[in-house]
């Protein structure tokens, strides 16, 4: 195997009283990434190339660097969430998928046992499957809700989940995720501590960094958003872009809403992430209208998820053009049904053409990458949102 | 200059408290926290009226965020430091050192003030050797009987005007080995003279400046000062600028205003007696400020370091009304670059007048073709104000530059 990255896993503590350790990749890998754990919490993740760390390896100490510290020390004086209330909010966590079960067994496989210390409701989302083999893998573990949604599209499956959910905190994870052991107890933890919050997410790490692609993917930042909590409201002082650049608010991978909210809002947006060929953005969508309604997004970095990246370049090619159509297709929308906002919409987009040309610049993204983020972004502003209408609307009429 | 957070009011949270909600208060668009550990500020945040209010949970997480940079930057082990450990630390360096100190302040016809800026130098934990108030060039009486109530205060009078000649005059007056400069319109921290007395346990400290937060912000003209201009925080991280910080720019003037402000700030007097005392060409009453950069400036030639230590802190009330900010903004570009020419004639470096004769034009160009752009009626004004100082100040090197720089005159102190 050539290109990957061994993933090692580093004690805060061991590195601190043994700095000089040092950790080699495996035969044929190209580097390491490595996560710092600090007593259980997750305070870093970094990527190591082999040319940089030299023949020796990576030093421990290397891999504490000043945002670690930072992490490590945030982590250790936010106060503890008394473990009393564990019943404030009943949660569930919906899981949408359409024909992987495989994927959706192993999820359900890293969730279900967590449930013994904070229990859920979990419901899986069949989304118009091809066939039984998902519903077998719910019937296959106790405890399991099975629903299936005839109409295909991503955002169906979602309102479905909307309208099915019991408990007060919905939370989504996708199928190509596994949930790390803190997941629930995170989850619980930020709804307590901000019970007025109307979204929130969490951290999504690399399940694996094993092929180019995937550490491309991971070299722009992956999915992450810090290992330090962040709470957003409809405005921020001194960023003239939010709450319109929503993507920087977490993923839909790993997201969870107050859903008395969202049925208050009128659920997802079904003309967006429909899955292929309509644009995704459901989800910044949602978490731009959770904020225009005047309710925080909250981001706990001590609720984690692994996302299994594409590994193939042209997968994640075509996952940047989604990117750039399902972005761009939901700025549109914004300004039309938003027009408050419509100044600040249009900075998010000049501030997008100019992220664009800062890609072409670093020495990371390669060209075609950006061209098919940029390709997707045109394709997204100029009438996909309602191409992408008609075509949801089609949907729903031939499943009716 | 975007106004859509004013009026915001300044809260001091106290992080070893129990945690309490955070709610907007009446009248306000935003909050500008202060996080404080044993009333040392350790963290600012500014929220917005969207962004509240918070729950006590949230609140007390959000603290946690914040306080970490410098908890982080201690360098203390990350798996103990907290911001008592860390407060904890500096107030011991700084406590027996703080006992040689003199604490100097120059007042003109601002008794209130005055009064409220002594108030709170008479609550400092380490007490100071003495304190000495200068009275520059007053048009009444009215300082004496403020400085004589309290017991600690020493009143020294300087009639010729201009601050570099009060502060010298102080300097002449005081007797500790540490000297702290603080301004009349400042309430400092309980901890402010150990923690600015801290930075000088390494010999070659000459200079150690400390952080300057907004004592008030109901006020446009404050907001702006502190939003729109820059104001006077320096951030919570301790930097320390040896002579290598002179060269950092070599097509340009070093960026001096980064090590901190004078209306927070301790010198050795070796130092002073090394260097000699402030320019009394420069500052306010003379030429308009950057005494205080320009003494950094001839500090950093000779070989000593300054050090910006952010737990010596002090609440400044900034200018409170447009016309005194825009006279200030003035007599700033005026100062700035007078300091230019004198710190030339020092140092003979070319980037002094580089920044004079090209980047300062540069960057007033750029701003003054985006002036028929913006939606704020104030920038103009503004613009005009600094193109106007910065005018002046060729004429005034030009008539003061063989006036003398100090010893002109001597304090008539008692």
């Amino acid at each position: 195997m050539s290109g990957g990255y061994t993933p090692i896993t580093i004690e805060l503590s061991d590195a601190l009283d043994n700095p000089d350790r040092r950790y080699r990749p495996d035969a044929g890998d190209d580097g390491i990434a490595c996560t710092v754990r600090d007593e259980g919490a997750l305070v870093g993740f970094s990527l190591h190339p082999s040319a940089r760390m030299g023949p020796a390896g990576l030093r421990a100490g290397d891999a504490v660097d000043d945002e670690v510290r930072q992490a490590a020390i945030c982590n250790r004086l936010r106060p503890r969430v008394p473990a009393d209330i564990a019943d404030a909010h009943k949660i569930t966590v919906a899981i949408c998928s359409r024909n992987r079960p495989v994927w959706v067994a192993r999820l359900l496989d890293s969730l279900l046992p967590l449930r013994r210390e904070v229990p859920c409701e979990v419901l899986l989302v069949d989304n118009a499957p091809s066939d039984d083999r998902t519903k077998d893998v719910a019937e296959a573990r106790e405890g399991v809700r099975y629903v299936r949604e005839p109409k295909a599209g991503l955002d169906f499956a979602r309102n479905r989940a909307v309208a099915e959910a019991s408990g007060r905190i919905l939370a989504f994870l996708d199928d190509d995720v596994v949930a790390d052991p803190n997941y629930l107890i995170g989850l619980r933890r930020a709804w307590l501590e901000n019970p007025d919050a109307g979204a929130m997410t969490g951290l999504v790490m690399p399940f694996a960094v094993e092929t180019p692609a995937q550490v491309l993917f991971e070299k722009r930042g992956g999915f992450r958003r810090g290992f330090r909590p962040l709470r957003f409201g409809a405005r921020r002082f001194r960023d003239q872009l939010h709450p319109c650049g929503a993507g920087s608010f977490g993923a839909g991978a790993h997201m969870s809403f107050d859903v008395e909210l969202v049925r208050a809002l009128g659920g997802f947006d079904e003309a967006l992430d429909t899955g292929r060929p309509l644009p995704g953005g459901g989800d910044i969508d949602m978490f731009y209208r959770v904020l225009r309604a005047g309710r925080p997004l909250v981001y706990e970095p001590q609720c984690t998820v692994y996302h299994e990246h594409r590994r193939e370049m042209s997968q994640l090619r075509h996952q940047f053009y989604t990117w750039g159509l399902g972005f761009m297709a939901y700025i549109a929308k914004s300004m039309r049904t938003d027009p408050e906002m419509r100044g600040p919409m249009w900075r998010t987009v000049r501030w997008w053409l100019r992220y664009g040309v800062r890609l072409l610049r670093d020495d990371i993204t390669p060209f075609g990458m950006v061209l098919a983020e940029f390709r997707g972004g045109v394709k997204g502003f100029f009438g996909e949102y309602d191409r992408s209408a008609r075509r949801s609307e089609r949907i729903r009429r031939e499943v009716a | 200059m975007n106004l859509e957070h004013f009026p915001c009011a300044v809260v001091r949270i106290d992080i070893g408290a129990p945690a309490r909600a955070l709610d907007l208060p009446e009248g306000f668009r935003s909050v500008h926290v202060v996080y404080e550990h044993e009333g040392v500020p350790v963290a600012t945040r500014v929220f917005t009226a969207e962004e509240l209010p918070l729950p006590p949970t949230a609140s007390a997480s959000l603290a946690a965020d914040a306080v970490a940079p410098l908890v982080a930057a201690s360098g203390q082990d990350p798996r103990e430091a907290t911001p008592a450990s860390v407060v904890g630390e500096r107030k011991v360096a700084g406590s027996a050192l703080s006992g040689s100190a003199s604490i100097i302040v120059c007042t003109r016809d601002r008794p209130g003030s005055l009064e409220r800026c002594l108030r709170a130098l008479d609550a400092l934990e380490t007490p100071p050797l003495e304190i000495v108030v200068v009275d520059n060039a007053p048009l009444d009486g009215r300082t004496r009987p403020v400085v004589e109530r309290f017991g600690k205060a020493r009143y020294v009078a300087e009639p010729a005007p201009g601050l570099s000649r009060a502060r010298n005059a102080g300097i002449a007056a005081a007797s500790g080995d540490i000297l702290a400069f603080t301004d009349d319109d400042t309430e400092v921290t309980t901890h402010w003279l150990a923690m600015l007395a801290s930075g000088f346990d390494d010999p070659r400290t000459g200079c150690v400046t400390g952080l300057v937060l907004p004592a008030d912000l109901s006020t446009e003209a404050a907001f702006r000062f502190e939003f729109g201009y820059g104001g006077l925080q320096r951030g919570f991280l301790p930097q320390t600028f040896g002579p290598r910080f002179l060269e950092s720019r070599p097509w340009d003037a070093p960026y001096l205003d980064a090590i901190g402000a004078g209306a927070s700030m301790a010198l050795r007097r070796a130092a002073l007696d090394d260097v000699g005392p402030f320019d009394e060409r420069l500052g306010a009453g003379a030429a308009g400020c950057s005494e205080d950069t320009e003494l950094w400036h001839r500090l950093l030639l000779k070989g000593w370091t300054c050090r910006y230590e952010p737990l010596a802190s002090v609440f400044h009330h900034h200018r409170d009304s447009a016309d005194a900010l825009l006279e200030q903004t003035r007599s700033y570009m005026r100062g700035h670059a007078v300091a230019l020419f004198a710190q030339y004639a020092q140092s003979r470096r070319l980037g002094h007048l580089g920044r004079f004769f090209l980047h300062l034009p540069r960057t007033y160009a750029k701003a003054g073709m985006q002036l028929p752009f913006g939606n704020d009626p104030m920038r103009r004004k503004f613009w005009s104000a600094g193109v106007a100082g910065l005018a002046e100040a060729p004429f005034y090197w030009l008539r003061h530059r063989s006036s003398p720089r100090y010893g002109s005159r001597r304090g008539s102190g008692e």
